[in-house]
């Protein structure tokens, strides 16, 4: 008969304990009823391919004793690993990570980074590829072959872009050719809208006002665009051009909106706002979740948290809830099934 | 006794070096700082005939980081004028980048954005100094696209 001593019961409780954590299955718990949950806009980097200036913005973020030692904080945040800990502290099923070539303001993970992060947990995580667009004139053509080859990728389920990073304008019709690649794909674009917060980013209307995209969702019906952010003025906190989204969606089968950062704490009571309005113009079976994390520990559940408490404030069902948190995603992006489990 | 004694001297050792890592942090990150010099720019905009409203000028580093970093068109400085002779001293920076180019937009709705969905006739052009670094640079910028950044100009 083995005897355990007092410390060795402590550890077989903490593993019990644990072991009941690690099988509760994903997804929130409303109503007693369990709701899948797709974050769709998670952010994922290396320290050493952020500009300096956005590399100042983010150390002043941190308690100054902590800042010589961010690159091993912010790359094990940023990683596969960090991310899945934070999908887990907010019982999200599964993370979308976004390639960007953004060297004017946030930096570049390129796809095949990103396709690598994937491949550490692949039920877990799963992939917008991206290019670049800021030399345009110049390398178009090789920059449509890569994204063409890293959309054929496992895990790459669509396309990423920022035009008010890559200091592009929203209705510049060279960038066409991406939408007619996206459509003959049936991939999915996101797209940035509304302003940022990092420095150098273009924070003029034609760069940030999804109404100057509304020529190319015309031409292009055969493109799914999502309007990211959902037109939300970061740098000011305002809606922005959340009814500019609106109207889009309203008028556009082919567009959706992704609310990324409208739950965040900096959103303050946005995120009520934004949420209602969602559900009063009649539009959440095109409304997709995503939190713009990882940001820091925890912010990823938080923003989940306060979008759960908007939605019960602003009435919504359960049927609702689910189309948000990850039944329009799962549609959308012609994504089959998620993860039920942590491991 | 023997364990306080210890206890005392790990302390110590922790406090010693957590004040070695504050004062690390502190010192190590700070930022550096913008270097510049002082560029004037002499300027002629021009646009079609009876064509009026405040020039919208934007002046960029032709190229600026470094390694994939590298990029174009890295903003300096942002002012408003008006068509014909111009000129303006700016603050160049020399910290990083190279080169400079100026860029301008006609507002001729007055409305400070550069063409509307709807309204798509306010030009825009671009010229890139010929030579520099220079204290001082001659550009002459005809503005004759409707509604293109600076991005559609340069890099070519």
């Amino acid at each position: 008969m083995i005897k355990l001593q007092l410390s060795q019961w402590w550890l077989l409780g903490l593993s019990l304990t644990a072991g009941v954590a690690i099988a509760e299955p994903l997804g929130v718990l409303v109503d007693g009823q369990r709701i899948p949950v797709v974050d769709m806009h998670i952010h994922v980097g290396q320290w050493a391919m952020i500009p300096p200036r956005a590399q100042q913005r983010n150390l002043e973020r941190l308690p100054r004793p902590v800042r010589p030692y961010v690159t091993p904080l912010f790359e094990e945040l940023l990683s596969a690993r960090g991310i899945v800990r934070e999908l887990d502290r907010g019982d999200i099923n599964l993370g979308v990570l976004f390639a960007s070539f953004f060297p004017h303001t946030a930096g570049i993970a390129d796809n095949g980074y990103v396709a690598e992060q994937v491949r550490q947990n692949p039920q877990r995580l799963i992939a917008l590829a991206s290019l670049r667009v800021d030399q345009w004139n110049r390398d178009a053509g090789p920059q449509l072959a890569e994204l063409e080859r890293a959309l054929t990728q496992d895990g790459m389920i669509g396309i990423k872009l920022a035009p008010a990073h890559a200091q592009t304008r929203l209705d510049d019709e060279r960038l066409d050719a991406i939408y007619q690649l996206a459509a003959r794909l049936q991939k999915p674009l996101y797209l940035h809208t509304g302003t940022s917060p990092f420095p150098g980013t273009r924070q003029e209307p034609p760069y940030v006002n999804p109404a100057y995209l509304e020529s190319a969702i015309a031409r292009f019906p055969g493109a799914v665009f999502v309007l990211g952010h959902a037109g939300y003025d970061t740098a000011n906190h305002t809606l922005g051009f959340i009814e500019d989204c609106i109207r889009l969606v309203q008028t556009y089968p082919n567009v959706h909106i992704e609310m990324g950062a409208l739950g965040s704490p900096r959103a303050d009571e946005l995120t009520a706002i934004a949420i209602k309005r969602f559900r009063e113009a009649g539009i959440l079976d095109r409304v997709l979740y995503g939190s713009d994390g990882p940001q820091g520990p925890g912010y990823v559940r938080k923003h989940l948290q306060r979008t759960l408490a908007a939605m019960t404030a602003a009435g919504y069902t359960l049927a609702e809830m689910r189309a948000v948190l990850s039944g329009n995603f799962l549609r959308v992006f012609a994504v089959p099934a998620l993860a039920t489990n942590r491991d | 006794m023997r364990v306080r004694y210890w206890l005392q001297r790990c302390g110590l050792g922790l406090l010693a070096v957590l004040l070695v890592l504050t004062a690390y942090g502190y010192y190590a990150t700070g930022e550096q700082p913008r270097r510049t010099r002082a560029v004037t720019i002499k300027a002629q905009f021009t646009a079609s005939p009876g064509l009026q409203g405040k020039v919208h000028v934007r002046v960029f580093q032709a190229w600026a980081g470094q390694g994939v970093l590298r990029h174009a068109l890295e903003s300096v400085a942002a002012y408003d004028a008006q068509l014909g002779a111009h000129e303006k001293t700016i603050d160049y920076p020399i910290n990083d980048g190279e080169g400079l180019i100026v860029y301008a937009w006609v507002d001729v709705d007055r409305d400070g954005v550069h063409c509307t969905p709807q309204r798509r006739e306010e030009p825009s052009g671009l010229a890139q100094a010929a030579s520099f670094p220079a204290d001082v640079v001659n550009l002459q910028l005809d503005l004759a696209h409707p509604c293109k950044g600076p991005e559609y100009f340069f890099p070519r």
